[in-house]
C-alpha cells in the first residue's frame, strides 16, 4: 500500500516536473523569437509631432512592400512625445509607418525584416509641405476620403470651397475614394 | 551645461538665483533651437543616428546593410563608381539635398570622386521635375479590388537638369580612326573635360490617342571644354608621337564647343512583356575649326519574361546621379523577385560632315567599353574602334538567379566608318561576353563579365554604374 503511494507520488511528480519542462522547452523558442523596435517620429525640422499612431503591419512572404493592405497590424505604445515602442514581434518582415489623425502631415514608413530577438530603432519623419489639389465631380462642404497609397493612412476631409482637397506631401502619394472608405478603418 | 548649473549649488542665494535663471534660461532656449532645428541639420543629425544603427554592430549579416547605408543614405554618402574605362575605381563623397514645392520636385547634388592613379570627377547636378498640381478623381474600387500604384515613370512630368562636370582621365586608348585600325597603331592619350549645360524632358501627353507611345522631347545644350595631353608614363606610347592633327583631328588643339541636342523617344510597351525604346536625335557641335552634325538612332526591344511592371529593372527618372529616387520618394527596396528580358538593340551614329571636322576625343567608339562605359564589342580592347560613324547590333538575355544577382549573355555585332557611305553590314566585328549582373535596390548597378570572340583575344569587364540604380544619369562625355 505503502508503496503504491509512494508510486503514485513518483509519478505525480514525475508529470508535474516534465509537464513544467515540457511548458519551459515550449517558452523557450516563444522567448528568443521576440524583438522589439523603437520608432522615433518628428516633422523635417526634428519638432515632434501630436497626435501621431505608429503602426507595424506584418507583410507576408509574397507580398510586395508597397501594398498597403493585408496584413496583420499592431499599434506602437508612446514612450515619450516623440518615441513610440513595440515588444513581442516575431520574425518577419513588417511596415512601420506613422500618420498624425488629419492627415496634416504626409505619413512616413519604412520596411524592416526583423530576425529573432533583435532590437532596432530608427525615425520617421513626417512631411509638412503644404498641397492642395482640385477634386473633380465633387461639390464643396462634401466630404472624401484622403488615403496615403503606401500607408494606407485615411482621413475624411471636406473639400474647400475652391474645390480642392488639402493634405501635405506629394500628390501622386495620395487618393481619393467615397467617404465610406473612412468607416472601414 | 547641467554640470555647471549643479556647481552653482551651496553659493549666496541672489547669485544662485540669477544665475539659476540664466541657467533655465539657457536651457528653454537650447530647446527652442532643438525645436527649429533646420531641415539641414536635422537631415545630418538623422544620418548620424542611422549609420551607427546599420553598422554599430560587426557581425558578418549586418555588412550588406551597412554598406547600403553608406553608399546610399543622405544627406551625404560615399560615391563610388567606375570612371570612364582604364582609369580605375572612383571613390568620393557626395552630398544630396532634395526639397519639394508644391509644383517643383528638386534635387540638388554635389559629388567628388579620386582613383589611385590620379583620375578624378567633380561634379554639381540641379534636377528639377515640374509637378503641376492636376485634378484628382474619386475612385470606387471594388471590394477586394488592388490599387494599381502610381508609378513615377509613367506619370507626365517635365524636368529639367542643370550641371556643371569636370572630369580628368590619364589613360585613354587610341588606335587610329576606322574600322581596320591596327593594334600596332596603339596610343594613349589624357583628357580634362569640363561640361556646363542644360538639359530637358518633356512628355507629350496632351494627345490621348497617343499616350500609349510614351512620347517625349529631349533638349539639351552644352558648353564642352576639352583639354588632350600626351601620356608618358605607360609601355603604350603617348598619342603625339604616333599621330598629327590630321591621323587625329583636334589633337593639336581643342576649341570650347557649344553642343545643342534635341531628339525625341517613344517607350510602349506591348500586353505587359515587350518594350519598345526607341530614341532619335540629332546634335550639333559648334567650335571655331570643328563644327560638326551628328544624328543617332537607338532602337532597344526588351521582352520582359516576367512582366514589364513587376520586374523591368529601375530607370533612371527624375533626381541627381547621387539619389536613388525622386525627392519625396524611397529607393526602391533590395528586390528578391525573379526578373528576366531577353533584347535586340539596332544603334546607328552618323556624323554629317568629313571626318576631318569631327575630333577625335568626341567621335564614339566600340570594342571594351566606350567613354560612357557602355559595353559594346566586349572581347576587344576599351576604345578600340574609333570612327565619326557607327553601327552596332547588340542581343542580350539576363536573368535573375539568387536575390539581386543575375546572370547576362550578350552577343554583338558592329563596325565604324570614316565615311558615312562605308557604314553597312560588311565587315563586321564580333564578340561575345558572359557574366554576373547586382541590382541590388538603390546601390549603383554592378557588372562583371567575361568576353571572348573575334581575333583579339578576351577581355574581363568589371563595371559599378557612376550613378546611383534609379538615379538620374550624367552628361555623355562624347
Amino acid at each position: 500500500m505503502k508503496r503504491t503511494r509512494e508510486f503514485e507520488a513518483l509519478i505525480s511528480r514525475w508529470l508535474r516536473y516534465s509537464g513544467l519542462l515540457g511548458v519551459l522547452y515550449l517558452s523557450v523558442p516563444v522567448a528568443v523569437a521576440q524583438s522589439s523596435v523603437a520608432v522615433k517620429v518628428e516633422n523635417t525640422r526634428g519638432a515632434a509631432v501630436n497626435d501621431v499612431k505608429v503602426m507595424a503591419r506584418r507583410l507576408e512572404k509574397n507580398q510586395e512592400a508597397a501594398d498597403s493592405g493585408g496584413g496583420q497590424v499592431r499599434n506602437l505604445a508612446k514612450a515619450d512625445d516623440r518615441k513610440y515602442t513595440i515588444d513581442g514581434l516575431s520574425k518577419g518582415k513588417y511596415r512601420f509607418y506613422a500618420c498624425d489623425e488629419d492627415l496634416t502631415y504626409e505619413p512616413d514608413y519604412k520596411d524592416i525584416s526583423l530576425g529573432e530577438n533583435e532590437s532596432r530603432k530608427f525615425t520617421l519623419v513626417l512631411q509638412e509641405q503644404p498641397a492642395s489639389q482640385p477634386v473633380s465631380d465633387v461639390k464643396a462642404g462634401e466630404k472624401v476620403c484622403l488615403i496615403h497609397d503606401e500607408t494606407g493612412c485615411r482621413t475624411l476631409k471636406a473639400v474647400a470651397p475652391d474645390g480642392a482637397v488639402k493634405y501635405a506631401g506629394v500628390q501622386n502619394h495620395y487618393h481619393v475614394e467615397d467617404a465610406d472608405a473612412c468607416k472601414t478603418n | 551645461m547641467r554640470k555647471k548649473c549643479l556647481w552653482f549649488v551651496g553659493q549666496r542665494p541672489k547669485r544662485v538665483f540669477l544665475r539659476w535663471s540664466l541657467c533655465i534660461v539657457l536651457l528653454v532656449a537650447s530647446g527652442v533651437l532643438w525645436a527649429q532645428e533646420s531641415w539641414l541639420h536635422a537631415d545630418f543629425r538623422r544620418e548620424s543616428e542611422r549609420i551607427p544603427e546599420a553598422c554599430g554592430k560587426f557581425q558578418f549579416k549586418t555588412i550588406p546593410g551597412c554598406a547600403y547605408e553608406l553608399f546610399t543614405d543622405h544627406p551625404m554618402h560615399f560615391a563610388a563608381g567606375s570612371l570612364p574605362p582604364q582609369n580605375g575605381f572612383g571613390l568620393g563623397l557626395a552630398f544630396v539635398a532634395a526639397r519639394n514645392t508644391p509644383n517643383w520636385r528638386t534635387d540638388f547634388d554635389l559629388d567628388g570622386v579620386g582613383t589611385t592613379g590620379g583620375n578624378w570627377r567633380l561634379g554639381s547636378y540641379l534636377s528639377l521635375v515640374h509637378t503641376p498640381v492636376r485634378p484628382i478623381k474619386v475612385t470606387h474600387p471594388k471590394p477586394g479590388e488592388k490599387r494599381k500604384k502610381p508609378h513615377l515613370g509613367v506619370h507626365p512630368f517635365t524636368e529639367i537638369n542643370l550641371y556643371a562636370q569636370a572630369i580628368s582621365l590619364n589613360k585613354l586608348n587610341f588606335f587610329g580612326l576606322g574600322n581596320d585600325s591596327s593594334l600596332t597603331g596603339s596610343s594613349v592619350f589624357g583628357m580634362t573635360q569640363t561640361i556646363v549645360g542644360v538639359n530637358a524632358i518633356k512628355p507629350v501627353y496632351e494627345f490621348p490617342s497617343i499616350s500609349w507611345m510614351k512620347l517625349s522631347l529631349f533638349g539639351e545644350a552644352n558648353g564642352r571644354f576639352v583639354n588632350i595631353r600626351g601620356n608618358h608614363s605607360q609601355s603604350v606610347r603617348s598619342i603625339e608621337a604616333l599621330y598629327t592633327n590630321a591621323t587625329a583631328p583636334g589633337l593639336t588643339s581643342q576649341p570650347a564647343t557649344f553642343q545643342l541636342a534635341q531628339g525625341f523617344r517613344i517607350d510602349p510597351v506591348a500586353k505587359d512583356r515587350l518594350e519598345f525604346d526607341y530614341r532619335a536625335g540629332i546634335q550639333e557641335f559648334v567650335a571655331s575649326h570643328y563644327s560638326f552634325s551628328r544624328w543617332t538612332v537607338d532602337l532597344n526591344h526588351t521582352f520582359h519574361i516576367w512582366g514589364y511592371e513587376k520586374s523591368a529593372p529601375v530607370g533612371v527618372s527624375g533626381g541627381g546621379p547621387d539619389s536613388c529616387a525622386p525627392a519625396g520618394d524611397k529607393c526602391s527596396s533590395i528586390t528578391v523577385n525573379r526578373s528576366g528580358f531577353v533584347g535586340a538593340r539596332i544603334l546607328l551614329s552618323e556624323s554629317m560632315n568629313s571626318a576631318s571636322k569631327v575630333p577625335f576625343y568626341f567621335q564614339p567608339t566600340l570594342g571594351g567599353q566606350d567613354i560612357n562605359s557602355q559595353l559594346s564589342l566586349g572581347s576587344y580592347q576599351d576604345y578600340r574602334f574609333r570612327a565619326p560613324n557607327l553601327l552596332l547590333v547588340q542581343g542580350y538575355v539576363e536573368h535573375s538567379i539568387w536575390g539581386p544577382f543575375g546572370l547576362k549573355f550578350m552577343a554583338d555585332g558592329g563596325r565604324v566608318a570614316v565615311n558615312r557611305g562605308d557604314i553597312g553590314f560588311n565587315h563586321f566585328r564580333h564578340s561575345f561576353a558572359a557574366g554576373l549582373t547586382l541590382r541590388a535596390g538603390g546601390f549603383p548597378m554592378v557588372s562583371m563579365m567575361f568576353a571572348w570572340g573575334g581575333p583579339e583575344g578576351h577581355h574581363n569587364i568589371f563595371n559599378m554604374n557612376n550613378s546611383l540604380l534609379g538615379g538620374g544619369a550624367r552628361p555623355l562625355l562624347d
